[in-house]
């Protein structure tokens, strides 16, 4: 009977420090997926902000110039059709791309699209007013970016 | 395991003390107890204070992100600024209401009041009406918000920054409280001689009213339509418009005097341009004025029909959107014209 018992200890602790190890990496695991969800998170508002201030960007251009677009006139596209017809706002978190189509009056639709990271969100914004009294008629955000 | 067993048995056999353990066992279990307790748990507190971090660092970040928006949201309603600094900005509200935000030693205050906190840094840059950053409140017309999120506090290695953007919807008046508050931009064809008729550049005025309390100097402001911009140069008398009083712009060599009768009180400016712009358009037109440095003070977007020929448009309010036809009202000038007097509307 001692005999069988013999070395019963040491299995305890060996399992306890299995237990323990386990513990930490379910920790570990659950600690990083946090991390990746909050890092997640801020990138996203971060990419929010940026779309808010693409558009900001926009009616500030509009308050200077109705007339104003992003569309490049030197090819043949016509914006929205043609990527470089976004006019891009760097900011210190990322940039914003900014598409006001051709027009000499507004209201006009504008498309903002804030980039942090590999995170997008894009806003779609009418500008509406006239000469420098502009202002956002409506806003809603976009399910995919540009 | 069952060589773990035998080696366990073997080791015994040499021990003829009959105790439950064996010493080797003892040496083995305490040695791992030991190495559980000096690495693993302090190993486990610091992943669980990593984990506390992370969520007040995601709390910190949820009350910025508030603060910002709540500043950014401000920023826009913004009629005027008085201060702008790097780290404080002052503006006037929609409701003429002084609003300051500051960053006082970490924590982001709002008319002296705490609203958010901690931060490393807040960085206000303002742009003026052309794209150029600029430090004259006056000449602010948007401004860039930079926030970094403390990580003093959290010991975390990266800090957290959010940027955005704020443009003011209505435009900056500066501090000079004038107003366009009549266009004569369609005047009648007076007649010249037999069969011709006075060039209309000629008897086209303009006429502001100074709606504050100090008198505003006018020389060198500047008038611009959507074509041509032209300096005041020339004044009978001089350039002053009292606070109450108006104005009365002109080009160079102007007629507007064998043709209207205007107010003795108003102050006669005159363009450095035969023409207001190169001419006041008939059909509709973009008009500013703007101050000495460049301000904007006013600018008006009228419509041809607004009116019709031979008559002005005279503005209902000197403070209302100077570009909505609602304030405005046309004025038949042979009737009631009133260049540089109290409107008739």
């Amino acid at each position: 009977m001692r005999n069988d018992q013999s070395g019963i200890a040491l299995i305890l602790a060996l399992f306890s420090l299995l237990f323990v190890s386990l513990l930490v990496v379910a920790l570990v695991d659950t600690i990083t997926i946090d991390q990746q969800i909050s890092t997640n998170h801020i990138k996203d508002m971060q990419a929010g902000f940026l779309a808010d201030a693409g558009v900001e960007y926009a009616v500030y251009k509009l308050k200077d110039d109705n007339a104003y677009d992003t569309d490049d006139n030197s090819d043949g596209d016509v914006y929205p059709d043609d990527p470089d017809d976004y006019d891009t706002v760097t900011l210190e978190t990322g940039s914003c791309k900014v598409g006001i189509p051709v027009g000499a009056t507004l209201p006009k639709t504008v498309t903002c699209t804030g980039s942090a990271g590999s995170f997008n969100r894009s806003v779609q914004a009418v500008i509406k007013g006239s000469g420098s009294s502009v202002q956002v008629d409506t806003w809603h955000e976009l399910e995919e970016g540009v | 395991m069952k060589d773990l067993y035998s080696w366990i048995r073997r080791s015994r056999t040499g021990h003829k003390a009959g105790g439950g353990f064996t010493t080797l066992e003892i040496v083995l279990v305490v040695g791992l107890f030991a190495l559980i307790v000096t690495t693993v748990v302090p190993l486990f507190k610091n992943l669980v204070g990593t984990w506390e971090a992370q969520d007040q660092k995601l709390e910190a970040v949820q009350i910025s992100r508030v603060g910002l928006d709540k500043m950014i949201r401000e920023l826009k309603t913004a009629t005027a600024f008085t201060t702008a600094e790097s780290d404080k900005v002052e503006f006037k509200d929609w409701d003429d209401d002084d609003i300051e935000y500051e960053l006082v030693t970490g924590v982001l205050t709002r008319n002296g009041d705490a609203m958010a906190g901690s931060f490393d840094s807040l960085q206000f840059t303002y742009y003026d009406s052309d794209g150029n950053e600029t430090t004259d409140a006056l000449c602010v017309y948007s401004v860039k918000v930079t926030m970094a999120v403390s990580d003093a506090e959290y010991k975390l290695s990266e800090p957290v920054t959010f940027t955005s953007r704020a443009t003011m919807r209505k435009d900056p008046t500066g501090s000079f409280a004038l107003a366009i508050t009549e266009i004569n931009y369609n005047p009648p064809d007076f007649p010249k001689g037999k069969k011709k008729t006075v060039a209309e550049r000629k008897v086209e005025w303009i006429e502001v009213y100074n709606y504050g309390n100090t008198e505003i100097d006018m020389e060198d402001w500047t008038i611009e339509d959507l074509n041509d911009s032209d300096k005041i140069k020339k004044a009978v008398g001089t350039f002053i418009v009292p606070a109450g009083g108006y104005g009365l712009i002109a080009a160079k060599n102007h007629e507007v005097d064998s043709h209207y009768t205007v107010d003795p009180g108003a102050a006669r400016l005159e363009l450095n341009d035969q023409a207001i712009g190169d001419e006041l358009d008939d059909a509709g037109d973009t008009l500013t004025i703007k101050d000495a440095d460049g301000r904007t003070v006013d600018t008006v977007t009228y419509a041809g029909s607004w009116s019709t020929k031979g008559n002005t448009i005279e503005r209902i309010d000197p403070e209302s959107d100077p570009s909505e036809e609602t304030n405005w009202e046309a004025s038949d000038v042979h009737l009631t014209y009133t260049p540089g007097d109290e409107n008739t509307v």
